[in-house]
């Protein structure tokens, strides 16, 4: 994109004005914004982007296949582009790759309030394994899962 | 330029205790409304339709009923820097191309189609870390019933950045540590903060350069805590802070006293007579002053009068008090009348 102004340089300053009756998207260029007096002492452009790319950089590869969010379309290799999500929706699509993210980030993959419930969540679907153990009488598989079970309710 | 008149406003956020080192505190919440794609993705047609839905649903909220609410392309290029300084806008909102708006109060603000579709902050003066997040979190429940918010348990609120969900809260406190950067340790407060996840920026946040030895500190971690947990840890930290900038102060002064004074008063005569001075030669004066202040230098000045200068002569406040395009230089020279006006 080149700026509107001198049309030579790549635009890096972006803004939304209103020119007879409607909203024109301006794009111009660092060397005309200074000319128009955006940049002071005070103000500093932002033209790298560089915590996309660091988010891009920890985003683990996760699948080889480029996944495409169902609600807003933003694909995977586009959020390791900039760093943001398209949509409420994306959470849920792009779990697999956020939650390793998330971990580097913030030190958790998961939100707090949600940590009991995820316990819970694994603790009743070993459950249901060890009725199903217990049922085709694989009862070496059963001690195993009552074990994992018991370490999981003793973490905190 | 349509802000004349709050450009000769004095600004209510700021401690006026001279020297202190914490000028204020700044509570914000990102948050997204469940039914609209993130700003970034969402088109015009749809963030034009999320602000209307935003400017619509703050108006029946108590308090905010009289709130301005600006849409960010009526805007100059002046008003826009203004709302900068003011520290009621971002960056990213006032140059963007999406369609933005502001929903404005006295030290509350709502920036609609920033990175996020709403992001609520307040801010108050000194250090005021649970006091502050109490009022922005009385308003954003407020808000919180007027609007479905995007957010699930495993997530918490969900965000357009990752470095935002969970809480989606960000708090940060505006500290003056001029003997930590005179004495030089101030890289190791910054190296030190980062490890344990506070982050350190300039006065305007994200992006800016700190200046005069003003800091903006504010945690990083949004996810998987809570908001007491990062209420805690930034009330910790700024207790280690202060005792690190006192200890700092006391060797300058035992080692170096008659060079800070000297550096001190002249930063005061300078204010006193100087007929032309940028921004960035002011803030670095004012810094002089608090600190002198702060060490019970008889100077004679209060914290009110400085926070005005600090804050009432930044490049935009001039330009909307003088209602029309001036170029640098003239503007200096009316940043030093106003600062002699102000000494009286």
């Amino acid at each position: 994109m080149i700026c509107d102004i001198c049309k030579v340089n790549p635009a890096s300053v972006h803004f939304t004005s209103f020119h007879g009756g409607a909203v024109t998207k301006m794009h111009i260029c660092h060397s005309c914004a200074v000319n128009m007096g955006v940049f002071d002492v005070n103000m500093q452009e932002k033209s790298f982007d560089i915590l996309g790319k660091f988010l891009s950089a920890l985003a683990l590869p996760g699948t080889v296949s480029d996944r495409k969010c169902r609600a807003c379309g933003k694909t995977l290799s586009e959020f390791r582009e900039d760093g943001k999500l398209g949509c409420p929706e994306c959470w849920e699509t792009f779990r697999e790759n956020l939650e390793p993210l998330l971990k580097k980030i913030h030190g958790h993959a998961l939100h707090k309030q949600s940590a009991e419930k995820t316990k819970d969540t694994r603790v009743s679907a070993l459950q249901k394994k060890l009725q199903e153990a217990i049922g085709r009488e694989d009862y070496e598989e059963a001690a195993k899962i009552r074990d994992r079970i018991k370490a999981l309710r003793c973490k905190k | 330029m349509i802000f004349s008149d709050l450009a000769s406003k004095s600004i209510r956020w700021q401690s006026s205790e001279p020297g202190s080192h914490f000028v204020s505190t700044r509570v914000r919440f990102a948050r997204n409304l469940k039914d609209h794609y993130f700003p970034n993705r969402a088109g015009a047609s749809e963030q034009l339709k999320v602000r209307k839905e935003v400017f619509k649903g703050v108006s029946g909220i108590p308090g905010w009923k009289d709130a301005a609410r600006l849409e960010l392309e009526e805007l100059d290029i002046v008003d826009r820097k203004f709302l900068i300084e003011r520290h009621l806008a971002s960056y990213d909102l006032v140059f963007t191309d999406r369609v933005a708006g502001l929903v404005m109060g006295d030290d509350a603000a709502i920036m609609v189609n920033e990175e996020d579709h709403l992001r609520i902050q307040v801010l108050s003066p000194g250090l005021s870390l649970e006091k502050t997040f109490e009022e922005a979190s009385a308003i954003e429940k407020k808000i919180r019933a007027a609007f479905d918010f995007a957010r699930n348990d495993d997530f918490g609120f969900l965000t357009a950045c990752p470095t935002n969900a969970g809480t989606g809260l960000r708090i940060s406190f505006l500290a003056h540590l001029p003997a930590l950067v005179l004495s030089g340790y101030i890289g190791e407060v910054i190296d030190s903060l980062a490890r344990v996840g506070v982050a350190s920026r300039g006065v305007y946040g994200e992006a800016t350069k700190p200046l005069g030895g003003f800091f903006q500190i504010s945690n990083q971690v949004t996810l998987g805590v809570s908001e007491k947990d990062i209420i805690e840890k930034l009330t910790a930290i700024s207790k280690q802070i202060e005792d690190a900038s006192d200890k700092a102060k006391d060797e300058l002064i035992s080692k170096r006293k008659t060079e800070l004074e000297d550096r001190i008063y002249r930063s005061y005569g300078i204010i006193q007579y100087a007929r032309r001075i940028s921004y960035e030669e002011l803030i670095s004066r004012i810094s002089d002053i608090r600190l002198g202040l702060s060490m019970g230098l008889a100077l004679p000045i209060g914290g009110d009068r400085l926070n005005d200068m600090l804050f009432l002569s930044q490049p935009a406040h001039i330009e909307e008090r003088n209602g029309a395009p001036i170029n640098a230089d003239e503007r200096d020279e009316k940043r030093a009348d106003f600062l002699r006006e102000i000494m009286g």
